[in-house]
C-alpha cells in the first residue's frame, strides 16, 4: 500500500481534488450552513449572518497530538471546521477567525515549545481544541502564569485539576465513575476494572471509590500497551467478578476490542455486565461486535451521534459535510464542534478590543452555556480547576447503532474535586441557568 | 572536530608540529569559548521562547546522544537503552526535587548517581557482551524499564517510595518539579542547562583526552591486546557505562525541570531506538557529532511542526533514510561525511579530480537525503519521501 | 478460592491456573512464530532483522485495504500480504544485503531499524488512525474455536503454533538436506571463503531474504488476528519483545527459539493471577531475554561479538 499505491493514487486523487475543489467552490454559494436566527430549534454558528468576514483575522490556536497509531488532530480540525463556518456568517463582529493547528507527538519538551510558539510568537488570543496524552500536565503552569483558559478535549489528571483547562469532555476518571455507576445499578455484585496502565492510578481510583461507598468488592488491572495477552487477563477479571458481576474496561477503539473478542472466544459475553468509559460508544464499535447488544452500559460524555437529537447536532452534521467531509461524525468531532463554539460564544460576548486578555476572561467569565451535546450547561467559570461536563447517559449497542439505556445521571462526587466543583456550580450559578 | 586532543597528542613529534596542534587546539577553543557565549548570551535575546525551549531540550538531548557516543565511538559498547536511562534520570530528578529542598546543582548530581548505579548495573553484562548482544540486553533493559516505569507511574507530590498522592486526594495543581531558583524563567533555565550540558561535555572530553581515553580506544581496537598490555578491562569498561549514565542521568534531572510534570506515558521503549538512530547520523566519534543528533531529534520535530507545517512523522522515514546512508558511507556521521563530501562536490566541480561512480552515487546520497527532507517541507511528501528513500539506496550502490 | 485438588502453586489454585496455561501456549506461538522467523534468516545471512514486525504490519495494511476498499477475494489479500513480505525483504537484502556483508551483525541490525523506521513513517501517512475507529483483520480460522481444558482456543492461535512449529522442523530439515541450505549454512560460516568454494552467493542470500520476508508477512497477516486488532505501531515494535525466543534460542537453534517462545508466552500469562507482579507481567520477555543472555555469556573471560555459528 505504501510507494507503490500512493504513485498509482496520485492521478486519482488529484482528480478527486479538483472535483473537490469545484463543488465546494459552486456549494459555498449554493448552500449555506448555520446562516439564520438562533432559536430553541436551531443552531447557527456564530452570529449567523450569512456574510463572509474580511476585517483583521483574530488568532486562535490548539495543539493536537499525532503519532503514528493515535492521531487527535480530529479535534482541531473540526474546531477548524465550526470556525471556517463562523467566517462564513460574519465572524466576531465581521472579523474572521485564523485558527493555528499545531501538532506534537507525545514529546512534552515539543508541547512546552509549541505552546509558546502559539502565545509568544503567533501571539493568540486564545487556545482551543487541545487533545494530548501529557499536554495538560507540561502546560498548565505555562498557561496559567500567560492567564490561559484552554477549551479543549483532556485525557490525564491535570486537565481537571489545575486552572488552566476547561474540557468540553469528562476524562477517563469521571467517565470510568460513571459506568461503575451504572453497573452498581445494574446490581453487580464484585467489579473488575482495567486501563491502561500509563493513567490506571487516575483513571481506575474513581470507579473504585463507587465501589467502595457501594460496599462492592473491586480489583485493578493496570494493562501494558499494545495488550498481547488479553485473554489471560480476562479470564483473570472473569474470575475475580464471577458470574453477574461487572467487568470495566477503559481503552480506546484499538485495545477494547481485544477483551471484546476474547469475551466471544471465551463464551462470558452474557455471564458478566460489561461497562467501559466514553471512547467506545461509536456506531463504528457497534457494527463490529453485535453479541454484546444489551450487554453493556457504557458511559457516553456526550449525547447521542444523531442529528435529531438538538440543533446542535443537527449544524454539526450539516457543518462537517460542508466543511470537513473527510471526517465522519463521531464523539471527536462533538468535542471539536463544541470547542468552537464556545470559543466563539466567549469571543462574541467581548466589548472592546479582542486581546489574549479579554478572550481569557471572556472564557473565565462563560457559564450557562446550553447544548445538545452534553447534559448540563457547559460553564468555565474563575476555579481552581474545571469539571463542567459532570453529568452523563449510558449507552447500549442494539442492531450496530448505539442506543441510549440510561437518561443524564449525576456522576456521582466520590472524590474532592466533584464535590467542590458541585459546590461551585450551586454558589455561582455557573449550570443551572 | 574529527581529530581528538588525545589522538593529535599522539602525532608525530617534532617541535614545529607540537607548535601546531597546539595553535590549533587554541584556536578551537577560542571557537568553543565564542560558540557557547553565542549559545548563551546571544539566541535568547533574538528569538521567542519557543525556540529557547526547543534548544533547552536540543542541549538536553545532545548530553544523551554524547553518552551514546561516549559508549560506542569511544568504547565500543553499544547501549540501546540510554532513553531508559534517561527515564530513570527523569524519575529520580523528579522523586528528589519533591522528597527534598536540595540545592538544584545537588539534585543534578544525585539524579546523576542514581541513574549511574543503574547504568552500571545495565553495563555489568558488557563485560563479557559486546556488539549484538550487548545491543540487544540494554534493549531488553529499556523495555523492562518502560514496563515498570508505567506501573509505578512518575510521582506527583505525594509520599512514600513512588511519591503519589492517593487518587483523589490531589484535587488540584500538582506540585511542578523544582527549577533553579535563579533560571525559573524560560530563557534563564535555558542558559542554565546549556551551562550544565557544557560541562558534561567536558567531562566527557577530559576523560577521553585523559587516561580512560586512551584505556577506552585500546579496549575497542582489541581487547585481548588491550589486556595483555595491563589495561583494566572491568574497570575502564564500567567507568564509561558511569560515565555515560551519569551524564545521561543529569540530562534527565534538567528534563523533568524543564517539563515540570513528567508522567510514564511520554517515555516508550522506541524513543532509545530513534536516539540511537540519530546519535549514529550525527556521529558517535565526534563530542560535535552529538549536538548534531540533538538538533535532529529535538529540533528539526519543532521546525517540522510550528515552522513548516508538515507531518513530523515524516522524520521516521528520514531518521531511517539517514542511519542506512550514515551505516553505510560515512561511519563518522554527518559531522564527519558532511564537510568531506561537501569539499568532494567542489573538488569534482572544479574539475580537479575525475569523476568515479562511487564519488558521484556517495555525493548523490548525502544530496539526496537533503533535497529530500527540502522536498517534504516544500514541495510534496510524496517527492520528499521518494528523494529520502532514494539516499540510501545510492549509497548502497556506492560501496561496491 | 478453596483448592478442588488441594493443590496449590504458590497459593494459586491449580484448578485457576490452568487456562492461563492453555492461554500462555496459545499466545506463546505469537512470540515463537516471530522467534523463528528472525532466527532463520539470522543464521542465514548475519541479519537480525529488527524490521521484521514493521514489514509485517505495512504488508497487513495492504491485506485491510484490499479487503475493505476493493471487491477483490480474501484469499488474493492474504497471499499479497505474504508475497509483499518476500518482495519487501528480498529488495532490501539485494540492495543492501551486498553492502552490509562485510560488517559486524550490529551494524547489519542497526541497518533493519533504518529500514522499520523508513516503513513506519510511510505508514503513519499512508494510514493514520484518528477518533472512533481502529483496523481489524481477522482471519476465517477465527471463527473456529476449540475448547482445551475448559478455555477457548481459536484456529488461528493453533496455526500460529503449528505455523512456527512446521517453520522450524522445515527450515531444519532446509539447512540440513538441501544444497541451498547448505551453501547459506556456509555463508553463515564464512562469506569469503564460502563465495571462493563457487557457491552464488547473491542468488542463495536472496533466497533466504525472499523466504524469511515470507515469514514477516505470514507473522503479520497472523498477528493482527491474534491480538485483534491492527495497530501497526504496536505490531513494527512488538518486535522487540518477539526477540525474547531469538536469544533465548541464542539467535542459532530453531527448536530452542521454538520452545522459547513458548516458555515466554507461558511466563507472562501465568503471571497474570499472581497479583503481586501481575501488573509487571509485560516485562516477562525482557526479563526472560536478559537472564537467557546472562546465561550465554557466563563463561566467556573476553567479550564475543557474535556466535561462532
Amino acid at each position: 500500500m505504501l510507494r507503490r499505491t500512493a504513485l498509482g493514487a496520485l492521478p486519482v486523487a488529484l482528480v478527486a481534488a479538483v472535483v473537490i475543489a469545484i463543488v465546494a467552490s459552486t456549494g459555498s454559494t449554493a448552500t449555506k450552513v448555520g446562516s439564520g436566527t438562533a432559536s430553541a430549534t436551531k443552531s447557527v454558528c456564530g452570529l449567523g449572518t450569512g456574510k463572509k468576514a474580511t476585517g483583521a483575522p483574530i488568532k486562535i490556536g490548539g495543539i493536537d497530538m499525532l503519532i503514528p497509531g493515535v492521531d487527535f488532530t480530529t479535534i482541531g480540525k473540526v474546531a477548524k471546521a465550526y470556525f471556517d463556518c463562523v467566517n462564513d456568517n460574519g465572524g466576531i463582529n465581521g472579523r474572521p477567525i485564523r485558527y493555528i493547528l499545531y501538532t506534537e507527538q507525545l514529546n512534552p519538551a515539543q508541547e512546552a515549545s509549541l505552546a509558546r510558539k502559539l502565545i509568544e510568537s503567533d501571539k493568540v488570543v486564545g487556545i482551543v481544541g487541545n487533545t494530548s496524552f501529557a499536554e495538560c500536565g507540561t502546560n498548565w503552569k505555562y498557561y496559567k502564569s500567560k492567564g490561559f483558559v484552554v477549551i479543549g478535549a483532556g485525557v490525564q489528571a491535570e486537565c481537571y485539576s489545575t486552572p488552566s483547562f476547561a474540557e468540553v469532555n469528562m476524562g477517563p476518571r469521571y467517565s470510568n465513575i460513571g459506568a461503575a455507576q451504572a453497573l452498581v445499578r445494574a446490581g453487580v455484585k464484585k467489579l473488575a476494572i482495567a486501563s491502561p496502565d500509563t493513567i490506571s492510578a487516575y483513571a481506575d481510583g474513581g470507579p473504585a471509590l463507587v465501589a467502595k461507598a457501594a460496599g462492592i468488592p473491586y480489583k485493578i488491572y493496570p494493562t501494558h500497551l499494545p495488550v498481547t495477552d488479553a485473554t489471560s487477563q480476562l479470564i483473570q477479571m472473569y474470575q475475580f467478578a464471577g458470574e453477574g458481576g461487572g467487568i470495566l474496561l477503559d481503552f480506546t477503539p484499538d485495545t477494547a476490542p481485544a477483551f471484546m473478542k476474547a469475551a466471544i472466544a471465551q463464551g462470558i459475553v452474557d455471564k458478566v455486565k460489561w461497562g467501559s468509559s466514553t471512547p467506545i460508544a461509536n456506531t463504528f464499535m457497534a457494527a463490529q461486535f453485535p453479541q454484546f447488544d444489551g450487554h453493556l452500559w457504557i458511559n457516553s460524555e456526550f449525547s447521542n451521534v444523531d442529528p435529531s437529537v438538538g440543533p446542535d447536532s443537527a449544524l454539526m452534521f450539516q457543518l462537517l459535510k460542508k466543511y470537513s467531509p473527510k471526517i465522519a461524525p463521531q464523539a471527536f468531532a462533538q468535542m471539536g464542534f463544541m470547542a468552537g463554539k464556545f470559543a466563539t460564544n466567549a469571543l462574541l460576548s467581548i466589548n472592546g478590543p479582542i486581546t489574549a486578555a479579554s478572550y481569557n476572561k471572556a472564557v473565565k467569565a462563560l457559564k450557562n452555556q446550553k447544548t445538545d451535546m452534553l447534559c448540563k450547561p457547559f460553564y468555565v467559570g474563575n476555579l481552581p480547576f474545571h469539571i463542567p461536563n459532570n453529568w452523563d447517559i449510558t449507552v447500549d449497542y442494539k442492531g450496530g447503532k448505539v442506543v441510549v439505556k440510561e437518561k443524564c445521571f449525576a456522576i456521582q462526587a466520590v472524590d474532592k474535586a466533584l464535590t467542590q466543583t458541585r459546590a461551585f456550580e450551586k454558589k455561582l450559578k455557573l449550570n443551572t441557568g | 572536530m574529527t581529530t581528538t586532543p588525545a589522538a593529535s597528542r599522539n602525532l608525530p613529534a617534532g617541535v614545529r608540529a607540537a607548535l601546531e596542534v597546539e595553535r590549533a587546539d587554541l584556536a578551537r577553543a577560542v571557537v568553543i569559548v565564542g560558540l557557547l557565549a553565542l549559545a548563551i548570551y546571544g539566541i535568547p535575546e533574538f528569538v521567542g521562547t519557543d525556540w529557547i525551549t526547543t534548544f533547552t531540550s536540543v542541549a538536553i538531548y545532545s548530553v544523551v546522544a554524547l553518552g551514546f557516543g561516549v559508549l560506542y565511538g569511544r568504547v565500543g559498547l553499544i547501549s540501546l537503552g540510554q532513553v531508559g536511562l534517561l527515564t530513570v534520570g527523569v524519575w529520580s530528578g523528579t522523586r528528589l526535587s519533591y522528597a527534598t529542598s536540595l540545592p538544584f546543582p545537588v539534585l543534578l548530581i544525585a539524579a546523576g548517581g542514581v541513574t549511574c548505579a543503574i547504568g552500571v548495573l545495565v553495563g555489568l553484562p558488557a563485560l563479557r557482551l559486546s556488539g549484538l548482544y550487548l545491543a540487544l540486553i540494554t534493549l531488553m533493559f529499556a523495555g523492562a524499564t518502560t514496563v515498570v516505569l508505567a506501573v509505578i507511574d512518575f510521582p506527583n507530590g505525594g509520599g512514600g517510595f513512588k511519591g503519589r498522592f492517593a487518587t483523589g486526594e490531589l484535587i488540584t495543581e500538582p506540585p511542578p518539579v523544582r527549577r533553579p531558583s535563579w533560571a525559573h524563567a524560560d530563557a534563564a533555565y535555558y542558559r542554565y542547562t546549556v551551562i550544565v550540558c557544557a560541562l558534561m561535555f567536558l567531562l566527557a572530553l577530559l576523560h577521553v583526552a585523559g587516561k580512560p581515553g586512551r584505556a577506552w580506544a585500546s579496549i575497542r581496537e582489541s581487547e585481548p591486546a588491550a589486556l595483555a598490555a595491563g589495561v583494566n578491562i572491568t574497570l575502564y569498561k564500567l567507568w564509561a557505562f558511569a560515565l555515560a549514565s551519569f551524564m545521561t542521568g543529569v540530562a534527565g534531572c534538567l528534563l523533568a525541570a524543564q517539563v515540570s510534570t513528567p508522567r510514564a506515558i511520554t517515555f516508550q521503549t522506541q524513543d532509545s531506538l530513534t536516539l540511537a538512530a540519530t546519535a549514529l547520523i550525527g556521529g558517535i566519534f565526534s563530542l560535535w557529532g552529538a549536538i548534531v543528533a540533538g538538533v535532529f531529534n529535538q529540533l528539526l520535530p519543532f521546525l517540522f511542526q510550528a515552522q513548516w507545517g508538515v507531518n513530523a512523522n515524516f522524520l521516521l522515514t528520514v531518521f531511517g533514510a539517514g542511519l542506512l546512508q550514515v551505516l553505510l558511507t560515512a561511519p563518522g556521521g554527518l559531522i564527519d561525511q558532511f564537510p568531506k563530501d561537501m569539499a568532494n562536490l567542489g573538488r569534482l566541480i572544479a574539475r580537479k579530480v575525475p569523476l568515479t561512480r562511487q564519488a558521484a552515487l556517495g555525493i548523490g546520497s548525502i544530496l539526496a537525503l537533503i533535497l529530500g527532507i527540502v522536498f517534504l517541507v516544500t514541495t510534496s511528501p510524496l517527492l520528499g519521501l521518494v528523494v529520502v528513500i532514494l539516499s540510501p539506496v545510492l549509497a548502497a550502490f556506492a560501496q561496491d | 478460592m478453596t483448592s478442588v485438588l488441594g493443590f496449590s502453586v504458590f497459593g494459586v489454585d491449580w484448578q485457576f491456573l490452568k487456562p492461563f496455561i492453555v492461554i500462555g501456549l496459545a499466545f506463546g506461538g505469537v512470540y515463537a512464530l516471530s522467534g523463528v522467523g528472525l532466527v532463520v534468516l539470522y543464521r542465514a545471512t548475519g541479519v537480525l532483522n529488527i524490521a521484521f514486525g514493521a514489514i509485517g504490519a505495512a504488508g497487513a495494511l495492504i491485506a485491510y485495504y484490499i479487503v475493505n476498499h476493493t471487491g477483490w477475494p480474501d484469499w488474493l489479500a492474504y497471499t499479497i500480504c505474504v508475497l509483499f513480505g518476500g518482495v519487501v525483504n528480498l529488495a532490501y537484502g539485494l540492495v543492501f544485503g551486498p553492502a552490509f556483508a562485510r560488517r559486524d551483525p550490529l551494524v547489519k541490525m542497526m541497518g533493519t531499524l533504518g529500514l522499520a523506521l523508513i516503513l513506519l513513517g510511510l505508514m503513519a501517512w499512508r494510514a493514520p488512525v484518528g477518533g472512533a475507529f481502529a483496523r481489524f483483520l481477522p482471519l476465517p480460522s477465527s471463527t473456529h474455536r476449540y475448547d482445551v481444558f475448559g478455555t477457548s482456543v481459536s484456529l488461528t492461535q493453533i496455526i500460529a503454533l503449528g505455523l512456527a512449529f512446521a517453520i522450524t522442523a522445515g527450515a531444519t530439515v532446509f539447512l540440513r538436506v538441501t544444497k541451498l541450505g547448505t551453501a547459506m549454512r556456509a555463508l553463515a560460516n564464512d562469506r569469503e571463503v564460502t563465495a571462493t568454494l563457487g557457491v552464488p552467493v547473491r542468488r542463495v542470500e536472496g533466497a533466504a531474504w525472499f523466504g524469511s520476508g515470507l515469514a514477516c508477512g505470514a507473522a503479520g497477516l497472523i498477528l493482527p488476528d491474534l491480538l485483534t486488532s491492527l495497530d501497526y505501531s504496536a505490531l513494527t515494535f512488538l518486535v522487540i519483545s518477539s526477540l525474547a525466543a531469538a536469544l533465548i534460542g541464542r539467535l542459532r537453534s530453531l527448536w530452542v527459539t521454538f520452545f522459547g517462545g513458548l516458555a515466554v508466552g507461558l511466563a507472562q500469562s501465568v503471571l497474570s493471577p499472581y497479583t503481586t507482579v501481575s501488573a509487571y507481567r509485560s516485562a516477562a520477555p525482557f526479563v526472560l531475554a536478559i537472564i537467557a543472555l546472562l546465561y550465554l555469556s557466563r563463561r566467556r573471560v573476553v567479550t564475543i561479538s557474535r556466535t561462532a555459528n
